[in-house]
């Protein structure tokens, strides 16, 4: 019975249904199945189908996010249920937002769900984040990747301040900084202290597994 | 052609369904004072969300306040007999990006690049509106200004640009004075016009709304500009798209003519529809002309000037692909006669601006405008009399009547159409052709003269806030 509520919840996965996948992890909560196997041999297998099929090009960013989004609605379902030592393996930590001044969400979401979707933890604080408020969310979710974005020209210098906080915070040893957005360039990523620069969501998926140096 | 039935209808149900919008969940204003002005003007203001939504009332009021001859002059006080008639073109705007004039280099964009960009837009006869196109990125926080002044200074031609913050408007408004003799001369026959973008849908930030108000104060004519993503900042089908432009804009068509009555005010949308492969806006598909064209509608509809984003091009070299996406973006724009049509010098999807195809965009300018002419009625009764006349197997090449038509034809400065041996001995690039135009165009460039003074009234203007300044 466990196998078919496996199958099910990489099946909601791949189908893109938040409220399926839920709701499944709900039914295998009251029947006891355990959450780890659930988000193991069910959701990670549907996500990774997920990214298959957008490799092969036959999901276009769309199902992707769907797909990733009922991954999350599941595993905030599962995941508090999960026993003291059992933990969701995860590639790498990841906080992300947009840069102080700046609105533009959609491109820095993006990245999150690509993310996500490839095996991160990541914690998307928002748009208009100040470097302190960076600094807080790295500490706290213990992160090994920060990601800001930037659709500005005027806000793109925001960057350079939150390599210089990591810096003060004595954090920058610990975390590896990704930037992006429409006005940022590799050259500006290199003049600023970053340690690299994605020019879309793709390739920002790359660049996070080669910074922290884990096979894609 | 455009289609007059299917345009209004469509219009209608735009105009329709953003009133709905505008009056059920209204838009918002990120800013408390302006929130207790729009309370005081009559607007149902939540002070929580920050939210305002509109009334008949104040629709109808708006809508009668806001002037509908928009006319466009250039520095010298000449009307641009074209605008608001056929399309005019203008220069685009204004990443941080350059290919280099002599190397095609990939590099930060200066206020050189700026001078020499006005330069060449000033000696394209195709281009009608200039822009700086660039951002001077040597110039920091005082870019917005620096590039207005270099505007002002290199070309006669009507000028578009913005202020990045609101407390650069009073700045640039007394050099746009200056130039013109007065704020009323300058009201009478504006050459100058500024641009904002929401971000969609329903939000503009504080800087911008301000950036508005001051501008609306000075009476200068302001270009409300949608930037939304089809799929991402705006739904996936263009009329929803359109919904979503509209909507942006007519809240602050009627935000601005209730503060301010009678401001001059564009209908501009520089949209485009994301490409769900990537996540990147691509600004040379088909879509972007086709949901500018919309625009391009509905600023008929409302009875004032579009600027609409087309001659776009996803490419990053002057090749096939540049020359597809160009003519493509733009004749959707062309043929619902877009007051503006906003992309000269753009390629790389509007992050970088090339000189060659500054250039080449020209050449573009002209095929499109002379095909745009079509087959003219006229009484063909010397053209008739010369059929009998030279019927059979005559030739028409001596005829008087072809010596005063055949010019009347296009004829390319830069397209080859040598045969293949000349072709060959002349080795000759459309890329060298148009990259020694520029370069000559550059090289011989003199600012026209502006008034007595101005000059230096501009330059006092600039060094309050940089002391160095000077042209």
């Amino acid at each position: 019975m466990s196998e078919e509520l496996y199958k099910k919840l990489a099946q909601a996965v791949i189908d893109g249904e938040p409220e399926q996948a839920e709701a499944l992890a709900q039914q295998a909560l009251e029947q006891g199945v355990d959450p780890l196997a659930c988000i193991n041999r069910g959701l990670m297998v549907g996500i990774q189908k997920v990214g298959e099929l957008f490799s092969e090009g036959e999901y276009f960013l769309p199902e992707l996010i769907i797909g990733a989004d009922a991954m999350k609605q599941a595993l905030d379902v599962l995941e508090p249920s999960l026993m003291g030592g059992q933990a969701r393996e995860v590639v790498g930590r990841v906080v992300i937002g947009t840069v102080k001044g700046d609105l533009h969400e959609i491109g820095k979401t993006l990245v999150a769900t690509m993310l996500t979707a490839n095996g991160f933890k990541v914690t998307d604080i928002g748009v208009d984040k100040s470097p302190e408020e960076f600094v807080a969310a790295i500490r706290a979710a213990d992160a090994d990747l920060v990601g800001c974005s930037a659709l500005l020209t005027t806000t793109m210098l925001q960057q350079k301040k939150l390599v210089e906080a990591i810096k003060e915070a004595g954090l920058r040893d610990k975390v590896k900084i990704m930037v992006g957005g429409a006005p940022v360039t590799e050259s500006f990523a290199k003049e600023i202290g970053a340690d690299g620069y994605a020019e879309d969501a793709i390739s920002a998926v790359d660049l996070a597994f080669r910074l922290i140096d884990a096979p894609a | 052609m455009a289609n007059p039935t299917h345009n209004q209808t469509l219009a209608e149900l735009v105009h329709q369904k953003s009133v709905e919008i505008l009056q059920e969940v209204g838009f918002c204003v990120p800013d408390v004072e302006i929130l207790v002005r729009l309370a005081a003007a009559g607007f149902p203001v939540d002070l929580e969300s920050q939210m305002v939504r509109i009334t008949p009332d104040l629709l109808n009021t708006a809508l009668q306040a806001l002037p509908r001859e928009g006319k466009f002059y250039n520095r010298k006080g000449e009307i641009l007999t074209q605008f608001g008639v056929d399309s005019v073109f203008m220069g685009a705007g204004t990443p941080v990006n350059v290919f280099d004039l002599h190397t095609g280099e990939h590099r930060s964009a200066t206020r050189q690049d700026v001078r020499q960009l006005v330069a060449i837009q000033q000696a394209l006869p195709q281009v009608d509106v200039v822009r700086p196109t660039v951002t001077a990125t040597d110039q920091g926080d005082l870019s917005d200004l620096v590039e207005i002044a270099e505007l002002l200074r290199n070309t006669d031609k009507p000028v578009v640009h913005r202020t990045l913050i609101p407390e650069h408007v009073d700045a640039a408004a007394e050099m746009l004075f200056a130039v013109a003799g007065g704020a009323e001369a300058f009201r009478a026959r504006p050459f100058f016009a500024t641009l904002y973008c929401p971000i969609s849908p329903g939000y503009f930030t504080p800087e911008n709304i301000h950036c508005m108000l001051r501008w609306a104060e000075h009476g200068v004519p302001i270009t409300l500009l949608s930037m939304a993503m089809g799929g991402a900042s705006a739904p996936a089908t263009l009329l929803g798209e359109l919904i979503v432009i509209n909507t942006d804009i007519l809240a602050w068509i009627v935000t601005l003519q209730i503060l301010y009555p009678g401001t001059p005010l564009w209908y501009g949308s520089v949209s485009a529809v994301l490409d769900m492969k990537t996540g990147l806006l691509p600004l040379g598909a088909p879509e972007r002309g086709m949901i500018n064209s919309g625009a391009a509608i509905m600023g008929h509809f409302y009875g004032i000037p579009s600027m609409c984003g087309g001659l776009s091009s996803d490419a990053k070299q002057l090749d096939a692909q540049a020359g597809f996406e160009k003519v493509t973006t733009a004749i959707p724009l062309m043929q619902e006669s877009a007051s503006i049509i906003y992309g000269v010098g753009a390629t790389d999807a509007g992050s970088t601006i090339s000189y060659t195809q500054m250039v080449f965009d020209d050449e573009i300018i002209a095929g499109i405008r002379r095909m745009w002419q079509g087959i003219a009625l006229h009484d063909p009764a010397e053209e008739v009399a010369l059929i009998k006349a030279n019927t059979p197997r005559g030739n028409f090449m001596s005829a008087r009547h072809t010596l005063r038509h055949y010019r009347e034809h296009w004829y390319p400065q830069i397209i080859s159409r040598d045969t293949y041996s000349t072709w060959l001995e002349k080795g000759e690039t459309i890329e060298s052709i148009c990259r020694r135009k520029a370069q000559e165009i550059v090289a011989h460039h003199q600012p026209p003269p502006l008034p007595s003074g101005v000059e230096t009234a501009l330059e006092t203007v600039m060094r309050r806030y940089l002391p160095d300044f000077h042209f």
